[in-house]
């Protein structure tokens, strides 16, 4: 009796709380006017984006430099730990030995599986999608960093290795997407634009679909630069602790 | 093959995630975007999905799963009004059995075990196929079910689903 009655009176209290605060917060009627313009412009309007996503037009428009160093940080972070776990040739051909053999039982594995295929191509979906619907390249290349973490936490690092993505092809793909995000920066210059300007150098649209200029395509690099860098560093805390040990001489 | 299932899998995911960019229906660009990424994914995950994925390709298994939810729907729901009044009274007696089952493939364990899981109350907490067991997590033991002899009592019909829909 004695818990139901404390049951029934957090019970009580909770839902006051709820009809109370449901009543008396109420929404700002005006908008700042910052964002009224941004809400105007960013698909019709003078300056527009030519996105009809508000929050990427501002991240990769009118705020574009913004993330433009937002990403130089986390270019910096990547390249600090990947220099942290530095290894000489020998040292990462060791590092890669390893007996590819799910750790986990049965159940994890099989929905490892399925997860995995599903993850790539929500994380897709995100990126691609940025310029239309919540979302881009960030959101989307986080996302897509889950898929490795699973592999590597249900099989074990060695057999992503063996399938093809080792720690220098994941190097590898990242670097191509921040090149593609320094190229659609810089290309405006080349027709005597500014840097970073969207429209009217990149195409508002294609075959129909609204693309929103240069903002897919720094969606699209940033995915794979964000992706990829984590896969990189992932791959790399993966590595046993003994081989560490080894390598750097530690003795008990 | 494997590429297949993946391709299929990635695929319908593709679709459902972009219903309604032509009216209920999709754009033709959303559907050739679509198969680029759906095959792209099927390329890169076809050795981690495996040989043996492709029995979900047929089309008799999707009707079982289909006709599987109601069944897992009611026994969740039966479990959850269980908790509750497990909640409200404060009797419980909770402890871990070992539920002994009659499975042969891993997607057998993995369908009994994660339904297990769902349900309120009771929770897979390992899966052991060289012992054809699982060690079940129960929150309310029935008196002198501490041992049981098959999944019934714990999980109801899941098992017998299991079995066809991993087969």
């Amino acid at each position: 009796m004695k818990r139901l009655t404390g049951l029934l009176t957090i019970l009580i209290i909770t839902l006051g709380v709820a009809i109370y605060l449901a009543q008396n917060i109420i929404p700002p009627e005006n908008l700042h006017p910052l964002g009224e313009y941004y809400l105007e412009n960013s698909y019709f309007g003078e300056h527009s984006a030519k996105s009809p996503e508000v929050v990427t037009s501002i991240l990769w428009d009118y705020r574009g430099v913004d993330t433009l160093f937002e990403t130089a940080v986390f270019f910096l972070a990547i390249i600090g730990s990947l220099t942290i776990f530095r290894l000489n040739r020998e040292q990462s051909e060791e590092a890669k030995q390893g007996e590819p053999k799910p750790q986990l039982p049965e159940p994890v594995v099989v929905v490892t599986k399925l997860t995995v295929a599903m993850i790539l191509a929500v994380s897709a979906s995100i990126a691609l999608h940025g310029q239309l619907t919540p979302g881009g390249g960030f959101q989307g290349g986080s996302a897509l960093a889950v898929a490795p973490l699973l592999v590597i936490a249900a099989y074990t690092k060695y057999a992503l290795e063996k399938n093809g993505l080792d720690k220098t092809r994941a190097i590898i793909i990242r670097s191509i997407g921040l090149l593609g995000i320094a190229l659609t920066a810089l290309t405006p210059l080349l027709v005597s634009g500014y840097i970073m300007q969207n429209q009217p150098i990149f195409p508002g649209e294609a075959l129909g679909v609204p693309l929103g200029g240069s903002l897919v395509l720094y969606n699209l690099f940033e995915y794979l630069a964000v992706g990829a860098g984590f896969t990189a560093v992932f791959l790399l805390l993966s590595i046993p602790e003994e081989k560490f040990k080894k390598f750097l001489g530690v003795r008990r | 093959m494997p590429f297949i299932v993946a391709f299929v899998f990635a695929y319908i995911l593709w679709l459902v995630l972009t219903a309604g960019t032509n009216g209920l229906l999709w754009s033709s660009q959303e559907l050739i975007a679509g198969l680029i990424f759906a095959g792209i994914i099927g390329y890169a995950t076809k050795d981690i999905v495996g040989e043996k994925s492709t029995r979900f390709l047929n089309p008799i298994r999707w009707l079982e799963w289909i006709a599987y939810a109601p069944v897992l729907f009611w026994g969740m729901v039966k479990a959850n009004f269980h908790v509750a009044w497990l909640v409200i009274t404060g009797r419980i007696r909770p402890g871990i059995v070992r539920v002994p089952v009659d499975l042969e493939e891993d997607a057998q364990y993995t369908i009994l075990g994660n339904s297990i899981t769902l349900t309120p109350g009771t929770l897979t907490i390992d899966a052991c196929p060289e012992e054809k067991a699982l060690y079940v997590h129960w929150i309310d033991i029935p008196k002198g079910m501490e041992k049981p002899e098959s999944s019934e009592p714990v999980s109801g019909p899941f098992e017998k689903w299991a079995r066809r829909l991993g087969k």
